[in-house]
């Protein structure tokens, strides 16, 4: 009898372990994914490149702020201007908290895109975002470093050629680390909504 | 009593006018342009888009094949495709427009591609863009210049 009720005991306390550790699975698993997602984009947690002021940009220095990363270039006829219009409404929805909040432009256009055209571009949208140019190979490797992709067209429109690129807004939390991609679907409110867990 | 009819007589007149103009416009237009805007650009910018809705009241199919204004040297009709989270963008030869339907030339889709501007686009200002169909008929809008909060 006694065997009979340790044994039910044992038995018991396993499946009482058993739950716990599959219990301790599942609670876990949003946030070992969100580690593998934040792994997969830079990683590092810094890059480098050259200011449209002329000095150098380490995003080490971002340490404590937002940063949402974009990829454009200034004769983009379409989808950067509609990036950074919704931008500068998200950084006005945030109000006070937009302080925080620093949105960077990385040129994937550099030849064409000079600091000082970078700047008035950037100026135009009200958003306080800083320009981003480098050498052609140090822009590749920071592309590459965030999974973004460019890739200049040659077209027989007046144009002369049109860049294909990520329209990606990458939020990047206070310790440089990727948590979260914005896609052009969504709204502003949502947009603010998520930005502001991060601050 | 009589203030009272002069103003009853005035809406009844001002109801008759308003169904009388639009009535006006719908018999003479069978091609209805709305929301046309352009965006505006920093100065050096010398490209930028125009947007519109072209509603095809015709009874047959409409094909825009070109479009022009005096404000750029070109203009083009290009779209925006979307794969995964790349922008591409490309050029058309023409855009068609259903009988009775119409075509929305929006940020992230359709558009007029204004190339090599030659005059300073101003916010709140307009330019006029020839729209040139098939067939020989031709449609001036005037596009409002607009700097947007682009919708949610």
């Amino acid at each position: 009898m006694r065997k009979k009720q340790l044994l039910i005991l044992a038995i018991s306390g396993m499946g009482v372990c058993l739950l716990l550790i599959a219990g301790s699975f599942l609670l876990d698993l949003p946030k070992s994914s969100l580690t593998g997602f934040e792994q997969e984009f830079n990683p590092s947690g810094d890059f480098s490149l050259t200011e449209d002021n002329g000095k150098i940009f380490h995003l080490r220095d971002y340490r404590g702020k937002v940063v949402l990363l974009f990829f454009g270039y200034t004769t983009c006829p379409d989808a950067c201007p509609s990036a950074l219009a919704k931008l500068s409404r998200v950084l006005r929805l945030l109000g006070p908290d937009g302080k925080q909040v620093q949105v960077v432009f990385i040129t994937v256009d550099p030849q064409q895109d000079t600091p000082a055209r970078l700047k008035e571009y950037l100026a135009y949208f009200g958003v306080n975002a800083l320009g981003l140019t480098g050498t052609k190979a140090q822009i590749d490797e920071v592309a590459k470093a965030y999974h973004a992709y460019y890739e200049r067209v040659s077209t027989e429109s007046a144009l002369g050629y049109t860049i294909s690129h990520t329209v990606t807004v990458y939020l990047i939390g206070s310790q440089g680390k990727v948590h979260h991609l914005f896609a052009p679907e969504d709204s502003v409110e949502r947009m603010a909504e998520v930005i502001k867990k991060f601050l | 009593m009589k203030l009272h009819r002069a103003v009853f007589l005035l809406f009844i007149f001002t109801g008759l006018l308003f169904t009388g103009a639009a009535l006006a416009q719908d018999l003479g237009q069978k091609i209805l342009v709305s929301h046309a805007w352009v965006r505006a650009m920093p100065p050096s910018t010398k490209n930028t888009a125009a947007y519109m809705t072209i509603e095809n009241q015709t009874g047959g199919e409409l094909v825009l094949q070109s479009a022009n204004t005096a404000a750029a040297r070109v203009v083009e009709l290009h779209k925006m495709e979307q794969a995964g989270n790349i922008m591409k963008m490309k050029q058309v030869d023409t855009l068609r427009i259903p009988a009775g339907g119409h075509l929305v030339l929006e940020p992230h889709s359709f558009h007029l591609m204004v190339i090599d501007l030659l005059m300073p686009l101003v916010e709140g200002e307009t330019i006029p863009i020839v729209l040139n169909f098939a067939g020989g008929s031709h449609v001036t809008v005037n596009a409002v210049i607009r700097k947007p909060g682009e919708g949610s």
